[in-house]
């Protein structure tokens, strides 16, 4: 429950300002000039925020569709990001945004309109279709009662058929979804780890259980589905890890009807990864011998081909290799 | 560790009564017990900078790595001025504004039951109280500086109202404002609290055993660092290490040293 939000002067009197902070009526409510002022502010511990994340309401100014970082992707050639939320409810503890923020406090941008202007025009100036990726810096669904981004942007992505969009997430807050009819160019992609990762990694996320029937109910709606494997971790009993996991989505999931899947590895930039440690001294992923290469942390080349190809030849066993897209 | 930074003896004494603190240092007014400190800054912004970096100064268990005492904890306790707030009642400030430069804090939010309120520090006594504020003299030079040597979540300032315009300022005196610390000491003490229990999500491994290396061996600053987190990985694969292990006792140099804990966690198991 949010006990606090900090409200950047600028939307004060925004409608969606008016509608977010009637949901949280106990809640106290600071002025504040720039968001930024409250989020990048010094000598904040992510860790001790995290006990109890206050939200922040402010306008974004600039940026609102970015490119994403060569190799990310699901097959197309235009591919963008996009984040109407910094921070996430949950809390995966290998999650890059506790190294890259400050601050874990919840910042939403009320002007969604201004995401889609753009969004509109980045793809109407494309020569083919154009993929917009949502979920890069928070959950795209699990605040969505909260922020309604989500329904919004349906209804503008049903006008771009141009444009994709993929929601990415690892809730279970699809009531909306349902109450709506499928649209075709949109995917909701869904996060998963083996069981015993999730259980020692993924604080606060729903079960693995919950979200492919949050899954299930969606393709049975007519929503195209997405599964995406990243970061895989490594272990000795990775195999029957995933053989296990891909068992339990695919007794459940057709998967004849997935649009597409992903996977990749666990890497850190190196500054995160300091960062985290510092947060979390005592948790083990950290703690494994892991390696530094071009300023990225991870299990190192030899280990990590052997995590893309157990995961790849698993996945070929359910799916078409031909909706199975690498992420490095 | 809490480290209390108050102005004056009078909004003190109820606080060193409680907690049983005794006088320790001449140098400033300094009560303690264990790990709770008490300072008397003397009143304004430049004298609580000045006192709370002096009493940051005397603590001793600062991390290599972090250059902290992390998991220190400062509250500024006093009273302040509030226009409409009732005499007695207690805030914890949510926003810090300093009059004279302009500049702001927010101190993050702590889970805890006082209701919060923006405090405006002034350099001298308002004859108008701002509204929706707290007033008082010390608070941003505190935070200020407290945040130099502490997260911004464990560093907090607690006020009571001792005036507002029915109640001026010129009214107080000595017994006032004592009473009024005095009769929030509970809700001061349950803030306390929460604030410790916070701080301890950050001691959560124990390499008190670096002192022994330290002690055995010389290292560098950069190597201190590799130690500290080489211990803590050895903690978490291995156990906490209590003693030296009997294949450190012949080891020459820290450097060695530290050739042999990487060695040892780098062939720990590889799964979580
Ligand atoms: S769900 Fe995604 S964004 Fe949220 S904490 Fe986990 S990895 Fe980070």
């Amino acid at each position: 429950m949010i006990q606090t939000i900090y409200v950047e002067e600028s939307v004060r009197n925004h409608p969606r300002t008016r509608e977010i902070c009637a949901r949280f009526p106990g809640a106290t409510q600071i002025d504040c000039e720039r968001y930024n002022s409250v989020f990048n502010s010094n000598s904040q511990n992510f860790r001790l925020q995290k006990q109890q994340p206050s939200l922040i309401l402010a306008h974004k100014r600039k940026g609102y569709v970015l490119p994403t970082p060569p190799d990310y992707g699901i097959g197309g050639s235009h591919n963008y990001y996009f984040s109407h939320m910094l921070n996430c409810v949950y809390d995966c503890r290998y999650c890059f945004l506790q190294g890259m923020y400050r601050s874990a406090n919840y910042v939403v941008f009320v002007n969604y309109e201004d995401y889609f202007d753009q969004i509109e025009s980045t793809a109407k100036e494309a020569s083919g279709d154009s993929w917009f990726f949502s979920g890069y810096d928070c959950d795209s669904l699990a605040f969505e009662p909260v922020t309604g981004f989500m329904r919004y942007a349906l209804d503008r992505f049903s006008l771009i058929p141009k444009a994709h969009l993929e929601i990415r997430t690892k809730s279970t807050q699809v009531r909306d979804l349902l109450s709506r009819p499928p649209i075709k160019n949109c995917v909701i992609a869904f996060s998963f780890t083996p069981e015993k990762v999730s259980q020692s990694l993924e604080h606060r996320v729903p079960s693995i259980k919950k979200r492919v029937l949050a899954m299930q109910k969606l393709q049975n709606h007519g929503w195209k589905i997405g599964l995406r494997f990243d970061p895989i971790v490594h272990s000795k009993t990775l195999e029957s890890d995933y053989r296990d996991l891909f068992t339990t989505i695919f007794e459940s999931i057709d998967p004849k009807t997935v649009h597409s899947a992903s996977y990749g590895t666990f890497r850190l930039p190196k500054p995160f990864f300091k960062k985290m440690v510092t947060l979390y001294p005592e948790e083990k992923l950290f703690a494994l011998p892991l390696t530094e290469h071009k300023s990225q942390v991870s299990f190192g080349d030899i280990t990590e081909e052997l995590c893309l190809s157990t995961v790849h030849n698993l996945l070929i066993e359910f799916i078409d290799e031909r909706i199975i897209f690498p992420c490095s | 560790m809490l480290n209390l930074v108050v102005a004056t003896k009078v909004e003190a004494e109820s606080l060193i009564n409680a907690l049983h603190l005794k006088h320790a240092s001449a140098t400033f007014p300094l009560y303690t017990k264990d790990t709770t400190s008490l300072v008397i800054t003397g009143i304004g912004k430049c004298r609580a900078a000045a006192t709370t970096s002096w009493l940051a100064a005397r603590s001793e268990s600062v991390s290599a790595s972090t250059g902290r005492n992390t998991s220190a904890c400062w509250l500024n306790v006093g009273i302040a001025g509030h226009r409409e707030a009732p005499i007695g009642s207690i805030f914890c400030a949510h926003k810090i504004h300093d009059l004279g430069s302009g500049k702001v804090w927010y101190p993050p939010r702590i889970s805890s039951p006082l209701p919060s309120a923006n405090l405006t520090t002034v350099d001298k006594p308002l004859e108008n109280y701002l509204p929706d504020q707290l007033h008082d003299m010390e608070g941003s030079g505190f935070v200020e500086t407290a945040r130099m040597y502490s997260y911004a979540e464990l560093v907090q300032c607690i006020k009571v109202v001792s005036d507002n315009t029915e109640q001026p300022f010129s009214n107080i005196d000595a017994k006032l404002a004592s009473q009024l610390i005095e009769q929030n000491i509970p809700f001061i003490i349950k803030f306390m609290d929460h604030l410790q229990a916070l701080a301890a999500n950050l001691n959560t491994l124990d390499i008190s055993i670096v002192s022994e290396f330290l002690h055995r061996w010389k290292f560098s600053v950069s190597q201190k660092v590799i130690l500290e987190r080489l211990l803590q990985r050895y903690s978490v694969l291995h156990s906490p290490m209590t003693t030296l292990p009997a294949d450190l006792h012949q080891v020459t140099s820290g450097k060695e040293a530290l050739r042999w804990l990487t060695h040892s966690v780098d062939s720990a198991d590889f799964s979580l």
